[in-house]
């Protein structure tokens, strides 16, 4: 199990449900997020504190969060946290910026869950 | 607890001791209650005053709208050194706060005995110098709270105890947003590129060696820029700390501010 594999991101789904961060600001979350990684896209499907399904490919999304795989270790192995890597552009995030906002917290606390469950694993 | 009048507006302050007089401005998002770890230790040898600015903690707004500019901010600063009758207070402004400080000691360099810049006040170009992207800043106004609350989450250093650093963004997210959002306005948009060769009276930093929004590379270079028109400067880092060392480790913050305290 490595970055970015979806076995990875399964694991994630798994870490993430349980985390008290991410079940407290997360709990109404209904998005559909890719997170790509170089070439490769793994969509996670959000709804109300539940991961319903990891998929790999670009499937329909509402925000990708993308860089290259090296960029990515600035937030799993530096830690940097996602406010810092979006302001400062290290990592691109698409979609509508009403929406991202709206969503920031639970996007936030979902990155920050990914840095513990890259040091943990 | 108790509020001054300023030109028709209602600011909140705290006082405490007695001696010279030591003024403290807060930053982006905060209030006097960032100092509390900080007012009472040096109240036994100053007379320590703190201020909510204009929209912020207890204080009123000016003309019924958020502040966006460190000039406002200092004019209201002006006037409550001035209705106090305070004797060259010196200035403990903290990131935005140090701006502000920087700000007034440019326009009134007789009305202040010095400033301490902690985490800000350092020159810088525009948002970028900051490190914002301008989409990210213009999206900010969707919602500044949320936005400034993981803002809090991230710059604080890594040394400081996850239980203070919850409390401190829990804290940051009582601030009005449209008072938050123009607040990142104000921090992006100082400018001391534009007056640094007015800066008369001495500036002191401290800043985090954590902090990546104001660096210690900024202000080093700040520092040495003052150094070389002649103002008496200097720069403290502090080890495994972020942007708000007042707050996140009041202990030895107050041990370095005594010591800086010491060169005025």
């Amino acid at each position: 199990m490595s970055f970015p594999s979806r076995d990875w991101f399964q694991r994630l789904a798994g870490f993430l449900e349980e985390d008290e961060d991410f079940r407290t600001h997360g709990r109404w979350l209904e998005t559909r997020l890719a997170l790509r990684v170089d070439q490769q896209t793994t969509v996670m499907n959000f709804s109300r504190g539940l991961i319903l399904d990891v998929s790999e490919g670009l499937s329909s999304h509402d925000f990708m969060i993308s860089g290259t795989r090296e960029r990515w270790s600035v937030l799993l192995e530096t830690g940097w946290g996602l406010v810092r890597l979006y302001r400062t552009g290290t990592l691109e995030i698409r979609g509508d910026p009403v929406r991202l906002m709206q969503n920031w917290k639970a996007l936030f606390f979902i990155t920050e869950g990914m840095k513990r469950f890259a040091a943990a694993a | 607890m108790a509020y001054a009048t300023l030109d028709g507006v209602r600011l909140y302050y705290e006082e405490a001791g007695s001696g010279r007089p030591l003024l403290m401005i807060h930053g982006a998002s905060q209030d006097t209650l960032s100092w509390h770890d900080n007012i009472g230790h040096f109240a036994k040898s100053w007379h320590v005053l703190a201020v909510d600015l204009p929209g912020h903690g207890k204080s009123a707004l000016v003309q019924g709208r958020p502040t966006t500019t460190t000039e406002e901010f200092s004019r209201y600063l002006h006037l409550f050194v001035a209705q106090k009758q305070l004797q060259k207070p010196i200035l403990v402004g903290h990131s935005m706060g140090a701006a502000i400080s920087i700000a007034m000691s440019v326009v009134d360099p007789d009305a202040v005995g010095g400033t301490v810049a902690v985490c800000g006040g350092a020159a810088f170009r525009g948002p970028s110098g900051v490190s914002y992207q301008p989409q990210v800043l213009r999206d900010t106004a969707i919602n500044p709270t949320d936005w400034l609350e993981t803002i809090f989450h991230s710059v604080l250093g890594r040394t400081t105890p996850i239980a203070r650093r919850r409390e401190m963004a829990f804290d940051a997210t009582r601030c009005s947003p449209y008072v938050a959002h123009a607040d990142l306005i104000t921090y992006t948009t100082f400018n001391l590129n534009e007056t640094i060769h007015l800066v008369r009276k001495p500036v002191y930093y401290i800043v985090g060696e954590d902090d990546w929004s104001t660096t210690p590379a900024m202000a080093r270079e700040t520092s040495a820029r003052l150094a070389r028109l002649g103002v008496p400067t200097d720069c403290v880092e502090l080890a495994g700390i972020g942007h708000i060392p007042h707050w996140e480790q009041p202990e030895v913050f107050n041990e370095v501010l005594e010591k800086v305290l010491g060169r005025f």
